[in-house]
């Protein structure tokens, strides 16, 4: 008779047991996750501090020699300028005599670049005969007549110092004696007390040193996190399933998801551990002085309180349990130890992500960062820490956050899948055969956006008008070709078919230039909206390229920006890489992955998300008029209409917007192959 | 001369928790060229260990061995010369095809150019490689393996080999293919000794068996020798009279039930 | 029995090298390892630069579309000087020479707002630390200033000063009477903005009421005693380039040498063992040296490949973000082929060391993953002496150039700059040399013991065996 099986909570207690116990026993994997960086975090800050020290008292101490040429600046102010000097350290005053550059100044002022050039040869002489750094006054043709310049030489670690000794002299001189010449000119100063800045900060010692222990805390937490729980993750998962052990424990009378809750409770608390053994020796360190804080000057003891760091801790639990579910879904997709670990690279960079966002001083905590996951724990993290605490805020993200690890733990529970685990190597290889198109599509897409970045940049670099041309119309095409070709030769079909090169319906032709107008203004839309969160700083290159290229007379311009890049670009992305994409993937999951590569190709993130639409809808068009030139013929329209300007004055009423309604249908009419009998062409 | 020669070989070795540890202790064997012998003998008796000394990867802590009139000790790569090896442990690299892994190996032997491609030819053609010679090591099925690894054993046709459990994990056709093949070899002289669990293939393949237990060797001779000697006619049952006798105090009297 | 015959076995050298080329090969063909190698190098630098310029960018738009609220305060009695207000709020018009359009005259008013909050007075340091502080319940959150200005009592008068009797009765030096004062909030990103923006805006403020006051047909130059000229750089530009490359390539070199030699290290080793191709390549009919002196090898070009890929890729996309961030800067980075050639020899025989010191640790774990977690320490021993290669004022003495990861990084960082010394060079040549001998004679003797290919069965089988051969 068969005996009644254990409850769950017993079973499940049993499996995270030995889970622990297992881990435990690796010795040699817990002391280089838990202990080694515990050692390891004083002797970082140390080090860092300790040569920080050593190499800026190396310089402090060391004498320099300084070129004085003060004749013509006066009797007091050059007594007064020595006596500075002497004051910033060791220092050794050589006259000399520097008439050569008195007699170059006239020409210097011009700022011809052959005068500069005399100018520092004439200098440099001085410095052959030893002196570190020069400091001249200059007669000048402009009031004051007087100019004090200093000379160094750049390649030289102790001239540089010697400046930073000059100038600071030459500072305190200046405002003195710059003070009495505003006495003997105006009597009574009206910029009394204006000139002088007294700056008072009201920030405790304690928020201080918590802001700044913010800053680095959440990222440290995302790294610690990511390597303990990724030994205890790949030891339960990828590591059972090599060693064969995963297979025996699924055919125990034990559910699936009971195991995997176990395996999650055990990664959970290793990393848990993990975090607050590092996190206690990065505080010990800091508190006992054996290491400092970047960007604290204070040199007092470190004046967090326990009580902060505990609320911290707490506020960042979520994420904890977030990041240790993802460790178990990565680790469980892993078939080997090692391919596990190869998959832990992008899971950190994607983790770091929303965290770098709590690097960001004016990144505020409201509702929507609050939700967002890791990034919301993060912020609160930082906040906390440097003192602004509001509740109902951090509840709000407290919750939200959960929500995310509640979600992310519930798809733990479905990886044990028995299929996916018995698959065999070979299943696997069949799996990979049956996607290659797409793979291969997503590669060369990748290629190409990197090869756009840096070739392309390059040659723009050296000519903007000739290097645009060249990446569009030569490097876009020539690697759409390549592409293409494998594309071709795996499908068995021509190339020119392959590329959708096929002649369009004229209906299709008219809706694309229909929809222009819309996208126009939908894409303004976005960008508007985006301007609420990524403001586009003032030194955004766009309208310097158009300035660049005003030279270059309209009607290139107009081919330039609007015509080359519709054929090259869509050449590349919706002929090539969509050839391959579209024979795997559903037309929405090839809208997506257009969106991301053609986003990714213009190598902003002010223009991501607008190009990225512009590139998912060029792909819809492209799909669904199974022809390459009605989505060129957009693509045209649309850029010709932003660079002519035309989207701003006349084109910017609304009401040009519904053209997309017949534009859509005219679009939505079927597609030249399907009328004439098609060559195999749809999507299988 | 014997092909292989082994006289009083030890190996002893030190562990951390139980001191110094002798894994074999004291073993002669005597094997002839165009011979199958086989070592029978439960895991940790100190079969895969002998079998290493005499394939050069251990040094024997005292005793002397010798592959075909060269000492294993004194001319190691000599006696890598003259024998093939094959174990269940001894794996083929990954990432390089059947073909380069002979070619890696007939180079390292000496041989080259055309000898080397000939010499591949033909064991790639001996041993039906030739629908997987070009695809990694580590796409292969075991039996494929197993074929590949035999062919990297006698690639440099050595007059002795050693096989080390030679047919664990191989299925009924992969283990029946193995028989066939130690068979071939004896036939065309080569001397072969193999250790193994399976009593059926001693039966069948060996012409003399050496039993090992603990280190030593309990007794060697063909079947019916040792059938004489103990009083049974079953190798299991010659097997378990041959340990009950050596476990007895005094091992050197007759067994009493 | 006539032992047949078999044709001469290999020199050690020419085994050597075959084996390196096969692990060569091997390692190669790993997918993952292509890809961190070999790809990754390439193009992980231009990513991290756009990265960076990126992220820039991103906090530049930010920062100047930020709003902050400056309240102003007052001792009773003052006025604020005219133009105060107007001064704080927008940025300072540009330097005369350069014209703006009324377009870009309107958009940069649109940035780097600072919106003038009420004025309170009497206003007191102690009173603007309250309206500033967070536990204010009084005052609703949007009506709380990023900073509060206290402006001085001096300046309150349209003349120019206050007689001396008016003067702070709680600062009787008058000291700090005489200062504005900014009352902010180190931790809170408005707050320190605010600091900023009025820390630009208003000296210039000040300089414009001076030169309201000057007398007609004085040049407002003439306030200054005199000009504060720029520091001329007699360097050339390539030499400046020089001196940051020698800044940050010689550490370069020894952390990617380290990191390049890490993985085939342990593959070599521990990934044999996994494998189970220890005992493979055991029975070579080579010399055992040749298969020890092979591993060495494979490692130390695996480590030279790595190394020189990095500095290659580092070296374009160097010069490409320079390019495009400095532009008026006058720094020329030349890749400096002269001084990697002559650092070379150095840097092969570094990797040597490097390469044999890692291996003969890598060799002591039985599985990769014990292989990393022994290596990734010793990385670091590795790469801190490395630092110290950046301390600026550190020379090469002979002391020095006798330490093996000092000495390279310090003749490195002279032959970037020009200076090398033919003595510094040598030594630092014979250190590595000895010290590349050593271990490769280590790593022989570690990669030659028995236990590692004695264990290639799981180590249990020893254990089981010590107990006396019990099943």
């Amino acid at each position: 008779m068969a005996r009644p099986a254990p409850d769950t909570r017993t079973q499940f207690l049993c499996v995270l047991g030995t889970e622990l116990r297992s881990l435990w026993r690796d010795r040699r994997a817990l002391f280089s996750a838990l202990v080694l960086p515990m050692l390891l975090y004083p002797l970082l800050f140390q080090g860092q501090a300790w040569l920080e020290r050593a190499s800026r008292t190396r310089l402090e101490q060391r004498n320099v020699r300084v070129g004085l040429d003060l004749t013509r600046a006066g009797p007091e102010l050059a007594q007064r300028l020595r006596e500075r000097l002497a004051e910033e350290g060791p220092i050794e005053l050589v006259d000399i005599d520097a008439g050569p550059l008195q007699a170059l100044e006239v020409e210097v002022a011009t700022g011809a670049p052959a005068a500069v050039e005399r100018e520092r040869s004439a200098a440099a002489a001085f410095f052959d005969t030893g002196l570190e750094a020069l400091l001249v006054a200059i007669t000048t043709d402009t009031p004051p007549f007087v100019e004090l310049r200093p000379y160094r030489d750049g390649a030289e670690d102790l001239s540089n110092e010697a400046l930073r000794r000059i100038e600071r002299a030459r500072a305190r001189v200046h405002e003195e004696f710059t003070h009495r010449r505003v006495q003997e000119l105006l009597e009574l100063d009206p910029a009394q007390g204006l000139t002088d800045l007294a700056l008072v900060d009201v920030a405790s010692a304690e928020d201080q040193g918590g802001a700044a222990l913010g800053r680095l805390l959440p990222i440290l937490a995302v790294f610690v996190l990511l390597s303990g729980g990724a030994a205890a993750a790949l030891a339960a998962f990828a590591g059972e399933r090599e060693s064969g052990t995963l297979e025996t424990l699924l055919v125990q009378p034990v559910p699936a998801r009971t195991i995997a809750a176990a395996k999650f409770a055990a990664v959970l608390l290793t990393a848990l551990v993990t975090l607050v053994c590092n996190g206690l020796s990065v505080l010990g360190t800091l508190f006992f002085g054996w290491g400092a804080l970047p960007g604290l000057e204070a040199a007092g003891g470190f004046a967090v309180g326990s009580g902060r760091v505990l609320t911290a801790a707490l506020v960042y639990l979520p994420s904890v349990a977030l990041l240790s579910a993802l460790l178990c879904l990565v680790c469980g997709r892993a078939r080997t130890f090692r391919e596990g670990q190869h998959l832990l690279l992008p899971l950190l960079l994607l983790a770091l992500v929303p965290t770098l966002l709590a690097t960001q001083d004016d990144v505020e905590l409201d509702l929507l960062t609050a939700a967002i996951p890791l990034g919301g724990p993060a912020l609160a993290m930082r906040d906390v820490l440097r003192g602004d605490v509001v509740l109902p805020l951090l509840a709000w993200m407290f919750a939200a956050n959960l929500a995310w690890a509640a979600l992310a733990v519930a798809q733990v529970g479905r990886i044990l899948d028995g299929e996916r685990v018995f698959a065999a190597a070979s299943d696997e290889h069949e799996d990979a055969q049956r996607r290659v198109q797409s793979r291969l599509a997503l590669r060369w897409g990748l290629l190409g956006v990197i090869a756009i970045y840096l070739v392309g940049s390059t040659l723009q670099n050296w000519s903007l008008a000739l290097g645009l041309a060249l990446t569009l119309l030569a490097l876009l095409p020539l690697l759409g070709l390549l592409a293409a070709r494998g594309t071709a030769r795996r499908a068995r079909a021509r190339l020119a078919s392959v590329l959708s090169l096929r002649a369009p319906r004229l209906a299709h032709l008219a809706g694309a230039v229909c929809l222009a107008p819309a996208l126009v203004q939908l894409t303004q839309l976005v960008f508007a909206w985006q301007q609420t969160v990524l403001p586009l700083p003032s030194s955004f290159g766009e309208s310097t390229m158009l300035r660049e290229l005003e030279g270059v007379g309209p009607v290139a311009r107009i081919a330039l920006l609007a015509l080359a890049p519709a054929l090259g670009e869509e050449f590349f992305f919706r002929g090539a890489i969509l050839a391959g994409l579209r024979r795997d993937l559903a037309p929405w999951k090839c809208a997506l992955w257009q969106f991301a590569l053609f986003g990714a190709a213009h190598a902003s993130i002010h223009r991501f998300v607008p190009t990225g639409i512009v590139g998912a809808l060029l792909t819809l068009v492209c799909l669904r008029t199974q022809s390459l030139w009605p989505a060129v013929l957009l693509h045209a329209s649309y850029n010709s209409l932003l660079v002519s300007g035309l989207a701003e004055t006349h084109l910017a009423h609304p009401a040009w917007a519904l053209l997309a309604l017949p534009g859509a249908a005219l679009l939505l009419l079927p597609g030249a192959a399907a009328r004439g009998g098609a060559s195999g062409e749809l999507r299988s | 001369m014997n092909a292989i020669e082994a006289r009083g070989l030890v190996k002893s070795y030190a562990d951390p928790s139980r001191g110094v540890v002798q894994a074999v202790r004291g073993i002669d064997l005597e094997c002839r060229a165009g011979e199958i012998f086989g070592l029978l003998g439960p895991n940790g008796a100190g079969k895969t260990t002998t079998l290493r000394m005499l394939a050069t990867i251990l040094a024997p802590s005292a005793g002397t061995a010798r592959i075909a009139g060269v000492d294993v000790v004194a001319e190691p790569l000599r006696a890598r010369q003259l024998l093939g090896f094959l174990s269940g442990t001894t794996g083929l690299y990954p990432r390089l095809s059947p073909r380069e892994t002979l070619e890696y190996f007939g180079k390292l032997h000496g041989l080259a150019g055309t000898a080397l491609q000939a010499r591949v030819a033909e064991l790639i053609e001996v041993f039906g490689l030739g629908s997987y010679a070009d695809g990694r090591c580590e796409a292969l099925s075991t039996g494929q393996r197993q074929k590949v690894s035999i062919a990297r054993a006698v690639l440099h046709d050595p007059p002795v080999l050693i096989l080390d459990e030679p047919t664990t994990g191989l299925d009924v056709l992969a283990s029946s293919a193995m028989i066939e093949f130690i068979e071939s070899r004896r036939a065309a002289g080569t001397c072969v000794l193999f250790s193994t669990h399976v009593l059926s293939e001693a039966e069948r393949l060996c012409d003399r068996i050496g039993v090992i237990f603990a280190g030593r060797v309990l007794d060697v001779g063909t079947k019916a020798e040792l059938a004489e000697r103990t009083g049974q006619r079953w190798l299991e049952d010659i097997f378990k009279e041959l340990v009950r006798r050596a476990e007895l105090p005094d091992a050197a009297s007759p067994a009493t039930r | 029995m006539q032992a047949p015959e078999h044709p001469p076995a290999p020199s050690l050298w020419r085994a050597t090298l075959w084996i390196a080329a096969k692990e060569i090969r091997t390692s190669f063909r790993d997918r993952q390892t292509t890809l961190y190698m070999v790809v990754l190098p390439i193009v992980i630098y231009p990513l991290l630069f756009w990265c960076l310029i990126q992220s820039a960018l991103f906090v530049q738009g930010r920062r100047e579309h930020t709003e902050v609220t400056l309240a102003l305060g007052a001792p009773a009695g003052a006025e604020l000087p005219r133009g105060l207000a107007g001064a704080l709020a927008r940025r300072p018009p540009p330097r005369a020479g350069n014209e703006l359009t009324s377009e870009q005259a309107a958009q940069r008013d649109e940035l780097e707002r600072v919106r003038i909050g009420p004025l309170r007075q009497p206003l007191d340091e102690a009173g603007a630390r309250e309206w500033l502080a967070r536990t204010d319940p009084a005052e609703p959150d949007e009506e709380r200033p990023d900073a509060v200005l206290l402006v001085p009592a001096a300046v309150g008068r349209d003349d120019g000063g206050l007689p001396p009797d008016t003067r702070d009765a709680s600062d009787p030096d008058g000291a700090r009477g005489e200062q504005a004062t900014l009352v902010y909030d180190s931790t809170d990103a408005s707050s320190d903005l605010a600091r900023e923006r009025v820390g630009q805006r208003l000296p210039r403020f000040a300089h414009e009421r001076r030169v309201a006051e000057l007398p007609a047909g004085t040049d407002e130059r003439e306030l200054e005693a005199f000009t504060l000229g720029f520091a001329r750089d007699v360097a050339p530009g390539e030499s400046r380039g020089a001196h940051l490359l020698a800044a940050i390539l010689p550490m370069l070199l020894v952390v990617m040498t380290v990191m390049g030699a890490f993985f085939p290290a342990v593959d070599l080793t521990a990934g044999e063992r996994e494998r189970h191709t220890a005992e493979t390549t055991l029975l070579l009919p080579v010399p055992r040296l040749a298969v020890h002196y092979g591993k060495v090898l494979a490692v130390c070009a695996g480590a030279v490949t790595a190394t020189a890929l990095n500095l290659f890729a580092l070296a374009l996309s160097a010069g490409h973000l320079l390019h495009m961030w400095a532009r008026d800067t006058d720094i020329e980075v030349e890749v400096p082929l002269g001084a990697f050639l002559a650092v070379a020899p150095l840097a092969l025989l570094f990797a040597l060391f490097v390469s044999a010191a890692l291996t003969a640790i890598a060799s002591r774990a039985r599985t990769f993953k014990e292989g990393q977690a022994l290596l990734g320490p010793v990385q670091l021993v590795f790469i801190v002496p490395a630092m110290a290669g950046v301390m600026p004022a550190l020379a090469l003495t002979p002391g020095l150039a006798c330490l093996p990861v000092v000495n390279v990084v310090l003749v490195f960082r002279e032959l970037l700059e020009g200076r090398g010394a033919a003595w510094s060079y040598a030594l630092t040549a014979l250190s590595l040399a000895s010290f590349a001998a050593l271990s490769v004679w280590i790593a022989v003797r570690l990669l030659s013991r028995e236990e590692l290919y004695a264990g290639a069965r799981p180590s249990r089988s020893w254990w089981r065996f010590a107990r006396g051969g019990r099943a």
